[in-house]
């Protein structure tokens, strides 16, 4: 990987690749938001980091445990402790 | 009883959480007992009205973590703000590398698992609520019991490192040599 940020990202970009997590999280304010995307609309390399930041976020979305439910197993023995510690249903 | 009106239904809830958390389906099942039995002791400390869910997701996070305490120590790590800049790093040896694409053509579920199993608290939770639960940074701050801002910077790191470690996965799997060689034939 490179030594530094700079030997990697484009001096002019760095701020707005500070910022973009917080523009995709939508944790800015409106003109702050604003400016990320003006220098997206400009910007090849930043528009790539920005692919690659959602790419990363859905892939991540992709590994959550979605539907499952509770064994039954697990119910019993949470249902079994809970007795034992004086819980009546 | 109100415990069995209000905590009990969660229990799904509980459990995906749980799941997220230990990667491991008998982790989680002890993990699930352990949050109720606590739940159950400490009734008397829930306040009734406020997000009884909420309140069982910061009993599992914390059963979770002393959990993982016995098993080995977990690593401290101070976040700061250059982190997020830094993330530009990992894309920048990805666009080197010809495989900034890893996160669509790839199947990563596998290696988020296993990446997420190696970073280090308190990154780990953070991830797995924001980014893989889908969680605001607010929800995150409550159930973590810090700052909004200390949330921000701790994924800024854990981002990263994930980052870090799925692009070492792609270029282990060979994912660079796959993209070279459809460029060739791109060229031919």
């Amino acid at each position: 990987m490179p030594e530094t940020i700079s030997e990697a990202i484009p001096a002019t970009c760095v701020e707005v690749i500070s910022q973009l997590w917080d523009h995709l999280d939508n944790q800015l304010c409106g003109d702050e938001s604003d400016a990320v995307r003006l220098h997206m609309d400009e910007c090849a390399h930043c528009r790539g980091l920005e692919r690659f930041q959602i790419g990363y976020r859905d892939a991540m979305r992709s590994a959550r445990t979605g539907t499952a439910t509770a064994p039954w197993h697990v119910r019993a023995r949470v249902l079994d402790s809970l007795a034992d510690a004086g819980f009546c249903p | 009883m109100a415990f069995e009106r209000e905590a009990l239904p969660w229990m799904d809830d509980v459990y995906r959480f749980a799941l997220s958390l230990t990667r491991d389906e008998s982790d989680a099942d002890d993990v699930v007992q352990d949050t109720y039995l606590r739940a159950y002791r400490s009734w008397h400390t829930y306040l009734p009205g406020s997000d009884c869910r909420r309140w069982l997701f910061t009993i599992c996070r914390n059963v979770f973590l002393r959990s993982r305490e016995r098993a080995r120590p977990t690593v401290e790590l101070e976040a700061t703000d250059s982190d997020a800049a830094a993330a530009g790093v990992v894309y920048a040896t990805a666009v080197r590398e010809g495989i900034e694409d890893l996160f669509s053509r790839l199947d990563l579920g596998p290696a988020i698992n296993d990446a997420l199993t190696r970073i280090p608290e308190p990154f780990r939770s953070t991830l797995i609520i924001v980014d893989v639960e889908d969680q605001s940074y607010e929800a995150a701050a409550e159930e973590l019991g810090v700052p909004i801002g200390t949330v921000r910077s701790r994924l800024f790191r854990g981002r990263r490192l994930m980052q870090e470690q799925l692009l070492d996965y792609a270029q282990d799997a060979g994912f660079k040599v796959r993209s070279a060689s459809v460029e060739q034939r791109r060229n031919a």
